[in-house]
């Protein structure tokens, strides 16, 4: 019974007859690329746009090789925000992490003399340690996300203040700065960190089972756990890699800068949202995903970076990202919308 | 006493055949759809779908899942709205399409739906007046006293003694249908109007189920219409008078009079074919296996204390009334629910319930098909091949690569054993019909070969021939070694698969009834303790 019918019905009817399927391939094609890339496509058209709009101040590869360079802790932070995000948990606590982690570094050395390797090292376990707090209070206490890491992103954004003296820190030894800024073909390191952490997370997220036990417990926790998936686990789990991405975002900016300025820490929530979102319609359309997610950081910076190329005014970047974040989940909510019928 | 009797009490409806409505002047139908048609994403769903239902008639909405019914009724209710060119008429009266949800109420529609839509933490009058309130005339504020009223008065006409100010938490599943019904009921001339009723009787109690139709029949015989969507076509030739059937998007026969057919006529019109449940017992005999899986002292919720002892290569069935534990009992054998109780699978270590999670389980090779598919069985926004594959990742993938290959062969071999529609890996399950979402889920456990299966009422709200897929692979489940156990309350899914039947009366097994087994004998072994009753 069960042998039979594992063989039959293999060519259903999805295959295609026999002499137009290359065209059916092609157009099975195109809508792949369209639903898939339709946000690169967007990119490269926003990056000709600008050059036309500019025209003989900047070349499209010299544009394109400023944003890519910029020193953006953009990345790390969407990769934090994706892996909270894409396990059903809201994190809004990541920007102050990172704040504390990159003020932290140039304060102990700076003012209280540790070594840079050992203040890296404190700054990425304080990070774990923020972490860990939301993670307690969330999955074991049972708090909701939103209120328990607002209030903690609130309390790791005083204690930026408290160990910065409250001043803008600096005076890091400027060789370090080769950590973030050192180049490799043409760009400064800390894109390459962040395409390693995007490809690392991608292949955790896609092809592995602790990848997949994310999807589960971000699309139904009881399906998840009655499914044998340590629901809890993965969920504090998520918690801490968010940390401790946030963390490192924190060290490698701060050694590129040589300090930092605790109040621009809150300026990367709004971008770092805005990308993970629009990374929610490319790649992997209605998921979180780290490629998506990549993509989408680098649309918004070309964006802001065009804007302020063409004399736009400061407020107009909080503007961009706005829109951007509220255009993203509107396309991301009517895909889902047609998906479900 | 038979829950699908067809005596009726004392309404006086007229059971078979039309209601009057030859000679004198032509009254138009109280429903009339014409032409509905809907299509999503270029797949059309719904094609020019017409009936018509005439003023006291009690009309019968059947097919397969996925036949349209529930889109069908969704356009009629402005859920959805359906493609241009159809109509929708009351009366005689263009009511759409566009409906417009919120005008149902004046234009006569009322729709009892599925799930109910009731908020548990409120009162019962709170949930029957939503988006009806009386409100004071100065200041707006919401007249409980008035509600209070209304609500008794539509609780009179029902013949319910129900409390207005109940929580509907507290009621018993019977008593949430009737305030689901008196919401769609209140403040409705009496016979005027179409009642919709969306496979509300799966949410009724078996004990319950003959007053209920009381009440159907009795809205009838004022002169209402009554649409009644259902699977169960016991219900559909006992209560109803016409029957319209949808088959794969189509209304194949419509306004046909039940009198006319019996359960083998109807099952034909909405498979297409002969239906007919086998006995499953005889087909695909039992292969005993060597060893023993031991259920004891299981507790929790109203199941006071559950033993039993199954072979491998059997399946059992556990029965009961509402009140029984029978609906607890696979959510504390899962750990769905904190309970007390061990199971010992063959030599394997014990697995103490009050200590263990889902994967001490699944090590012990148990597996649990939970009731409740959207909420427990399924993730319903990822597609069929990461569900069926999800448990099973650990134990055929490595920690740094799930592997493709066996993830796309098991899930063909799920595809293809039951025979899923689309046949498609990378579907998303909620764009499937329920009966394929049962078989996905059915797949998705059997895939681990377990040792023991716990079913927890696998054939409720799926169409006959998904049931008849889903029993074949529980009785073959079994075939192949596992021992099975099926918590349900359908007697003939339990005399076409079974081979012994538990009885729970009070939380622990009073009976056990050996084969050969019929539907009737199993019900007289569930209820012949409580004599007299609901009826």
């Amino acid at each position: 019974m069960t042998t039979t019918s594992t063989t039959p019905a293999r060519t259903g009817p999805s295959a295609p007859a026999g002499r137009s399927a290359p065209a059916d391939r092609l157009k099975v094609l195109g809508r792949v690329v369209l639903q898939r890339y339709s946000l690169v496509l967007l990119w490269l058209l926003m990056i000709a746009l600008f050059t036309v709009l500019l025209p003989g101040e900047i070349s499209g590869p010299e544009a394109l090789r400023a944003v890519l360079g910029q020193q953006t802790p953009l990345v790390f932070l969407g990769l934090a925000v994706v892996t909270t995000m894409a396990v059903g948990e809201f994190d809004l606590s990541f920007a102050s992490i990172f704040g504390l982690a990159a003020t932290a570094v140039p304060s102990l050395v700076v003012l209280y003399g540790w070594s840079f390797p050992a203040a890296a090292a404190a700054a990425i376990v304080l990070a774990l340690v923020i972490g860990a707090i939301n993670a307690a209070l969330v999955v074991f206490v049972g708090i909701n996300s939103v209120v328990v890491t607002l209030g903690v992103g609130s309390v790791a954004g005083g204690a930026a203040y408290y160990i910065s003296r409250e001043t803008s820190v600096s005076g890091l030894d400027p060789a370090l700065s080769v950590i973030a800024l050192g180049r490799f073909l043409g760009l400064p390191m800390i894109f390459w960190y962040g395409l390693i952490i995007v490809a690392v997370a991608a292949y955790i997220m896609s092809a592995t089972p602790v990848g997949r036990h994310m999807l589960f417990v971000g699309s139904n926790r009881e399906v998840a756990r009655l499914a044998g998936i340590p629901v809890p686990q993965i969920r504090v789990g998520a918690y801490l890699a968010s940390a401790f991405l946030c963390g490192l975002g924190g060290v490698v900016l701060a050694a590129g800068l040589g300090g930092f300025d605790p109040a621009t820490a809150q300026t990367n929530l709004m971008p770092a949202f805005a990308g993970v979102f629009l990374g929610t319609v490319a790649v992997v359309p209605g998921r979180f995903n780290p490629v998506g997610m990549l993509i989408g950081v680098y649309f918004l910076l070309t964006g802001v970076f065009g804007l302020q190329l063409l004399g736009a005014a400061g407020w107009v970047t909080d503007v961009f990202y706005g829109l951007a974040l509220v255009v993203a989940v509107t396309i991301s909510f009517l895909l889902q919308r047609r998906v479900r019928g | 006493m038979h829950p699908l009797s067809t005596e009726s009490s004392a309404s006086p409806a007229p059971r078979p055949g039309l209601p009057d409505t030859a000679g004198g002047p032509a009254v138009p139908p109280r429903l009339e759809v014409r032409d509905l048609s809907k299509t999503f994403a270029g797949v059309t769903v719904l094609d020019r779908a017409t009936m018509s239902i005439e003023p006291g008639e009690i009309h019968a909405l059947v097919g397969q899942n996925g036949s349209g019914k529930s889109t069908l009724i969704k356009l009629i209710s402005g859920v959805y709205r359906a493609d241009a060119g159809g109509e929708i008429l009351v009366d005689g009266e263009h009511v759409g399409p566009p409906v417009h949800p919120r005008r149902l109420f004046e234009q006569g529609l009322a729709f009892v739906h599925q799930d109910l839509g009731l908020v548990p933490d409120l009162s019962v009058r709170e949930n029957v007046r939503v988006g009806r309130h009386s409100t004071r005339r100065f200041t707006g504020w919401i007249d409980k006293r008035r509600d209070r009223e209304a609500v008794r008065r539509t609780f009179d006409f029902l013949g319910l003694p129900l409390d207005p100010d109940a929580k509907v938490a507290s009621l018993q599943p019977s008593e949430r249908v009737a305030v689901a019904v008196a919401r769609a009921l209140q403040d409705r001339e009496a016979g005027s109007g179409v009642v919709v009723f969306d496979e509300s009787s799966r949410a009724i109690p078996r004990e319950s189920l003959p007053a209920f139709y009381d009440m159907i029949r009795l809205l009838a015989s004022q002169g209402t219409a009554v649409l009644l969507v259902s699977h169960n076509l016991k219900e559909v030739l006992a209560v109803t008078h016409r029957v319209t059937a949808l088959r794969n998007g189509r209304v194949v026969e419509t306004g046909v009079p039940t009198a006319d057919l019996d359960e083998a006529a109807l099952t034909r019109l909405v498979l297409g074919r002969e239906g007919q449940l086998d006995n499953l017992v005889a087909t695909l005999p039992a292969r005993l296996a060597p060893g023993t899986i031991e259920i004891a002292g299981v507790a929790g919720g109203r199941v006071r204390d559950f033993s039993a002892r199954i072979t491998p290569g059997e399946v059992v069935g556990v029965t009961g009334a509402i009140d029984s534990g029978l609906p607890d009992l696979a959510a504390l054998l899962g750990t769905v629910r904190p309970a007390e109780g061990r199971i010992t699978v063959e030599d394997r270590p014990a697995v103490d319930l009050a200590g263990a999670g889902v994967p001490d389980l699944m090590a012990a090779g148990v597996a649990l098909i939970p009731q409740d598919r959207a909420a427990q069985g399924l993730a319903l926004a990822l597609t069929v091949e990461e569900n069926v594959t999800a448990p099973h990742l650990m134990n055929r993938g490595h920690v740094w690569w799930t592997g493709r290959r066996w993830r796309h062969d098991e899930t063909d071999y799920v595809l293809d054993t039951f025979d899923v529609r689309p046949r498609r890996r990378d579907a998303v399950v909620a764009t499937l019909s329920g009966g394929n979402q049962q078989k996905i889920l059915m797949g998705k456990w059997l895939l681990g070969r377990p040792r023991l299966l716990i079913l927890d009422d696998p054939t409720q709200a799926v169409d006959v021939g998904a049931r008849s897929a889903i029993l074949h692979a529980t009785r073959q489940a079994a075939q192949q070694g596992t021992a099975v156990l099926l918590c349900s309350s359908e007697v003939e899914d339990l005399a076409a698969v079974c081979d012994r039947v538990l009885v729970l009366v009070d939380g622990e097994v009073a009976r056990e009834l050996a084969a050969p087994l019929t539907p009737e004998s199993i019900l007289d072994a569930t209820f012949t303790p409580a004599a007299g009753g609901a009826a």
